[in-house]
């Protein structure tokens, strides 16, 4: 299972409908997952917080001009580094989320919803 | 063999482990560290302890592996 990135854990399964917009779904979850913090190391009280700020940004369209990429960065900063494997699920989901849903991130840097605009055009 | 580790809930990110072993150590956004790579060269190990012994809340130690 490590070898391809998977590991043991709890888990939540959530079904998104058609009309649900992945980066908000994200954000929820990175909220979440940021005040879930026993904030016992900085890493994770730090940067679960920049990352969900962020991603809620991106969620409103009201990204700062390098959100996406702070968010990259952060994400790939964080693993292993924590007191606790908090931060390691928290930003596995989010790297997922930044694979699958890398247009609708990319739509969202630049003010756009993919899915408000396949709304708009249904 | 030598490897350095950081005690995660003591650290609070003073940065002086940073400051004194650039070879190993780099901070991130908020000043704490990341470890490029934990296992220590002779070549740093003088450092290395310097740092360990500069940590104001003692979040630093070498940990030897215990020979098989």
């Amino acid at each position: 299972m490590r070898a391809r990135g998977y590991a043991l854990g709890c888990g939540v399964v959530s079904l998104l409908s058609e009309a649900e917009c992945g980066v908000t779904a994200t954000s929820r979850i990175m909220a979440y997952m940021a005040a879930q913090s026993a904030r016992q190391c900085g890493p994770c009280v730090f940067g679960l917080a920049a990352i969900a700020e962020a991603t809620s940004r991106l969620s409103a369209r009201r990204a700062q001009a390098n959100d996406l990429e702070r968010i990259e960065r952060w994400s790939a900063q964080l693993t292993g580094r924590g007191a606790c494997r908090h931060p390691d699920g928290a930003v596995g989901l989010l790297r997922s989320a930044l694979r699958v849903f890398d247009q609708e991130f990319a739509a969202h840097q630049h003010g756009l919803c993919l899915r408000q605009q396949a709304r708009r055009a249904a | 063999m030598t490897t350095l580790e950081i005690d995660r809930i003591r650290c609070d990110g003073h940065r002086l482990c940073a400051e004194l072993l650039p070879e190993l150590i780099r901070l991130d956004d908020w000043g704490y560290p990341i470890l490029k790579e934990r296992s220590l060269s002779p070549a740093v190990l003088m450092h290395a302890r310097r740092a360990v012994d500069a940590c104001p809340v003692l979040a630093l130690r070498l940990k030897q592996a215990a020979r098989v």
